[in-house]
């Protein structure tokens, strides 16, 4: 993908020193995956994030060193082995895995630390 | 017996994951977790990796899989195929995250790594904490973390901690008394060193040497004399001075080989010069892409050390005419060396082709190479019609037939290719 950027207003006849330095392509891994160590690639089945814009079929760039914190969309695994994608509460009375969509109840999970599998930072959906 | 210098700036740590095959697959599959799994080889013939729990009910490393499936004492063992794609990736992860520590990193294997670490009392060993929780939680694979004055007494350090879990996954020797190092040392045995196989072991038993303590206290110049400088460094690096250099950059590519277990035994020079021909030219294919060219061809063969049968193990290597990096070239010398080095009446399971004499393309061409003969393009355009129309359409001989062989790999347990391919990422539901 290549696209110009102009910095800044160019006044004819004086060429910007920065110039020099727009030239490289937009790099979107460098962009979306700071940590590509700790990133991982994951695909959704299932409608019950969609109030949070995260559709079927989607891709999920989840990144593990991210802290696990109270209204973060998290990836998580259930007591059947089963990954499930869904937003992470923390309040006084516990853990508690929340959907966005009016038919799908909430999930109360113990021992969350050892649960959340990685922190979702960015949704791929396709138009 | 260490070498307690305050002079030594650094010291080594050695980063080991735990059943690395397995640990991968439990990654993405958590069902997994606490229970006996073990990984297949090439061919899902042996277990090459075992969880804790497979070996605490008795599954011996190398194992045909046949034998593990029909005991009833290990029923509820779970296989998988080896994913090598898999399990690269995450290696790869690990150095990344091992040179955010470092830039000092040597990758020893898949699943090792040496580092240099500041020599500052308790510094090693509070970044070896910080290791093993960045392994865990970045990436989801348990280490353990060995850290002493040279790379045996790091690789010493890890097995102690490998046997002591509540060390936390690491052990740092130089922090210790001489004589508690001693009783670490005295407590492993010496086949347990790195570097000391089971034959040495065996030769230095009526020595009188059977702990890695007593190796440490043997006279260096008589190993060297008995045995070689090889068992000679081991004996000073386990005092603490450093003999095996430390090599963070991988040095110019030495030698290339492409080698494999065969689906099914081969007992035939029909059958092994078909393998050798296949294996030659990978190898050439792999030499190409680099823009090698190599000065000889070794071939090596040999039988399985867990069926009866006679043992073989044949190996022969052979310069090429003119250093080259032609295929036609590099398989006829392959299949030279093969005729040599195979034996009639036996069983071979594992065959390999090594290219080795390596300098980059074209350079110093040959004495007696004519200069003006043109450049042979048909191995460019084998490369070109492979790449883009499959790998192994076309070739030389053997190699150009794409039926399935029954000696290539036989899969059945394979996990998905979760952070290689797009179309088998980990599934998550909504």
């Amino acid at each position: 993908m290549w696209v110009r950027w102009a910095l800044s207003a160019v006044p004819a006849g004086f060429p910007s020193p920065a110039q020099d330095y727009d030239t490289d392509p937009v790099d979107l891994v460098r962009a979306l995956v700071p940590n590509p160590a700790a990133t991982f690639v994951c695909r959704v089945s299932g409608h019950s994030m969609v109030g949070a814009g995260i559709y079927d079929g989607d891709e999920l760039l989840v990144d593990r060193s991210l802290p696990v914190v109270d209204g973060r969309i998290v990836v998580a695994v259930l007591a059947d082995g089963e990954f499930t994608v869904k937003r992470f509460r923390r309040n006084p009375s516990g853990v508690v895995l929340e959907s966005e969509h009016p038919d799908y109840p909430p999930i109360t999970i113990r021992d969350s630390e050892s649960r959340i599998w990685g922190v979702v930072r960015t949704v791929i959906h396709h138009v | 017996m260490s070498d307690s210098s305050s002079r030594v700036r650094q010291v080594i740590a050695l980063v080991d994951v735990s059943s690395m095959y397995v640990s991968c697959e439990r990654v993405f599959q958590p069902k997994l977790a606490d229970r006996p799994v073990v990984v297949l080889s090439n061919n899902d013939g042996c277990v090459v990796a075992r969880s804790r729990e497979a070996k605490d009910i008795g599954i011996p490393m190398g194992e045909p899989w046949f034998r593990v499936r029909a005991n009833p004492k290990w029923r509820s063992t779970i296989a998988r195929s080896s994913n090598y794609e898999l399990y690269g990736d995450m290696s790869a992860r690990m150095v990344q995250v091992l040179e955010g520590f470092t830039p000092h990193v040597e990758v020893y294997s898949i699943d090792e790594c040496f580092l240099r670490l500041p020599a500052e009392p308790g510094s090693a060993l509070a970044t070896a904490a910080r290791i093993w929780e960045r392994m865990a939680i970045w990436i989801g694979l348990p280490v353990q973390i060995g850290i002493g004055l040279t790379k045996t007494l790091a690789k010493t350090a890890q097995h102690h901690a490998k046997a002591n879990p509540e060390l936390g996954g690491r052990c740092d020797l130089t922090g210790w008394a001489p004589a508690a190092v001693d009783e670490v040392l005295a407590s492993l045995p010496v086949s347990d060193v790195w570097g000391i196989g089971g034959r040495l072991t065996a030769r230095l038993a009526p020595l009188g040497i059977h702990s890695t303590l007593d190796l440490a206290r043997a006279d260096p110049r008589q190993m060297r004399r008995l045995f070689s400088v090889v068992v000679e460094r081991t004996v000073r690096e386990l005092r603490g001075v450093q003999c095996i250099e430390f090599e963070p950059a991988p040095p110019v590519r030495r030698e290339l080989m492409h080698g494999r277990m065969l689906g099914q035994p081969v007992t035939s020079w029909a059958e092994m010069s078909e393998v050798i021909s296949v294996y030659a030219q990978t190898a050439a294919r792999r030499l190409r892409r680099h823009r090698l060219q190599a000065g000889s061809v070794t071939v090596s063969m040999s039988t399985s050390p867990f069926r009866s049968g006679p043992d073989r193990h044949g190996t022969r290597t052979l310069a090429l005419p003119i250093p080259t990096d032609s295929p036609v070239e590099i398989v006829r010398v392959a299949l030279r060396a093969g005729q040599i080095a195979y034996a009639a009446g036996y069983s071979y399971i594992r065959a390999m082709v090594m290219l080795t004499d390596l300098a980059p393309a074209g350079s110093q061409p040959h004495l007696w190479a004519d200069p003006d003969r043109p450049d042979d393009p048909i191995p460019t355009l084998i490369d070109r019609i492979n790449h883009r129309h499959g790998h192994g359409l076309i070739g030389y001989g053997a190699a150009g037939l794409r039926r399935h062989r029954p000696w290539s790999m036989r899969r059945e347990m394979l996990s998905p290719h979760y952070t290689t391919r797009w179309d088998q990422l980990l599934d998550v539901t909504a």
